[in-house]
């Protein structure tokens, strides 16, 4: 009967202390799960503040990138726009050194070599022809440079594309203007230009083959030609022979 | 003819050499705003003396010229020890290889195909004589 009772009290007791113990690991339990939640949510905030965080970068990238574009495009523009005006600067370059060799001199020999090296320096063509009016109204080769002058010695004016143009006071270009028939020679032309003073034509430079390094006459080119047609009559009409030419500058 | 601005310190020399009076102006005025001094020649023989007189820092050379051509002239120059040094830029309307090896053979160092295109001239002297910064 003893036994029995201490039996039941020591079970009874073994019983509430395992209670007790299972309540401390529940309390302590709890208290770990309230930590854990605690922490989630923090993490929650963390991962929502990154999230935000890198849909600002990503937009800021963006940003970057249209700002790199338009950067590069701007680029683009002013280096067109660079070789634009050194297009500009060596066409105006060419312009003044041709002005200055057709007025530097009163000679006459000197200006039809100045005209040469106008259009072989500056346009790119070592042949050419230079004509002035006669009196009977036809061309009359005034200076040649790598073609036959005995071919070229009388044009009648009117017939063919030099005479035409000299006739027409129109200029003509090779790939530009209206085809005309050729008279023997004049396939090679690549441009004629007649040349003017004082209002009226008083002959015409014919640039026939262009420099093997030079495709087709540029823009700039057909400037100093014009620039030939309008002074180089006038020049060549104001020319003393050589001697005879006073105060003439070198 | 020389240009050359009063009271400038030493500057690189250039010696343009081209019978035509008009590549002579065009090459002047490309080089006009640089810092180099310009001394020009009419031919080959009037080239050598002022190589010999000017001692220039780079030679620009024609090649077709009266008395004494540029390959001719090339080939002088490099013959002499006061001027086999100096770089020479052949400049030329005959940009076909076979004339290109001509004038390398010759002994120049680089060539220009005329008409001169501006930029380029330029690019290819700075190769020779960089543009030194002003001093401070």
């Amino acid at each position: 009967m003893i036994d029995q009772s201490a039996y039941i009290l020591r079970v009874r007791q073994e019983a509430q202390q395992y209670a007790r113990e299972l309540l401390e690991d529940n309390r302590r339990l709890r208290f770990t799960i309230v930590a854990l939640e605690s922490e989630n949510a923090r993490l929650r905030d963390d991962l929502a503040k990154l999230r935000g965080e890198e849909e600002r970068q990503r937009a800021r990238g963006l940003e970057l990138a249209q700002g790199l574009e338009q950067a590069e495009a701007e680029s683009r523009e002013r280096t067109e726009r660079c070789f634009a005006f050194e297009r500009e600067i060596a066409s105006l370059s060419n312009l003044y050194v041709a002005m200055q060799r057709l007025h530097g001199s009163r000679d006459r020999d000197e200006m039809l070599v100045a005209i040469q090296e106008i259009v072989t320096t500056l346009v790119g063509s070592e042949e050419m022809a230079l004509f002035e009016l006669g009196a009977d109204g036809n061309l009359v080769l005034v200076s040649a440079l790598g073609v036959d002058a005995a071919r070229w010695a009388t044009l009648a004016s009117g017939h063919g594309i030099i005479g035409g143009a000299a006739a027409s006071g129109e200029r003509w270009i090779a790939g530009q203007s209206p085809r005309r028939e050729a008279v023997p020679g004049e396939e090679r032309l690549s441009a004629c230009i007649p040349l003017e003073a004082n209002g009226r034509v008083v002959g015409a430079l014919a640039v026939f083959g262009l420099l093997p390094q030079k495709p087709a006459l540029e823009p700039a080119d057909l400037q100093v030609l014009e620039l030939l047609g309008a002074q180089a009559g006038c020049a060549l009409g104001r020319a003393e022979p050589r001697g005879a030419a006073s105060g003439a500058s070198r | 003819m020389s240009h050359e601005t009063p009271g400038a310190r030493a500057r690189k020399k250039i010696l343009i050499v081209d019978d035509s009076r008009t590549a002579l102006l065009m090459e002047t005025m490309i080089l006009r705003n640089e810092p180099y001094e310009l001394v020009t020649a009419g031919d080959g023989q009037e080239a050598l003396e002022k190589a010999l007189a000017e001692r220039p820092d780079l030679i620009l050379m024609d090649v077709m010229m009266p008395r004494m051509g540029g390959f001719e002239a090339c080939r002088a120059l490099r013959s002499r020890a006061e001027t086999r040094d100096i770089p020479i830029i052949m400049c030329t309307t005959r940009g076909e290889l076979d004339n290109v090896e001509l004038g390398y053979e010759s002994g120049c160092a680089d060539y220009v195909v005329k008409p001169i295109n501006g930029p380029e001239l330029l690019a290819k002297v700075h190769d020779f004589l960089p543009a030194e910064e002003p001093a401070r």
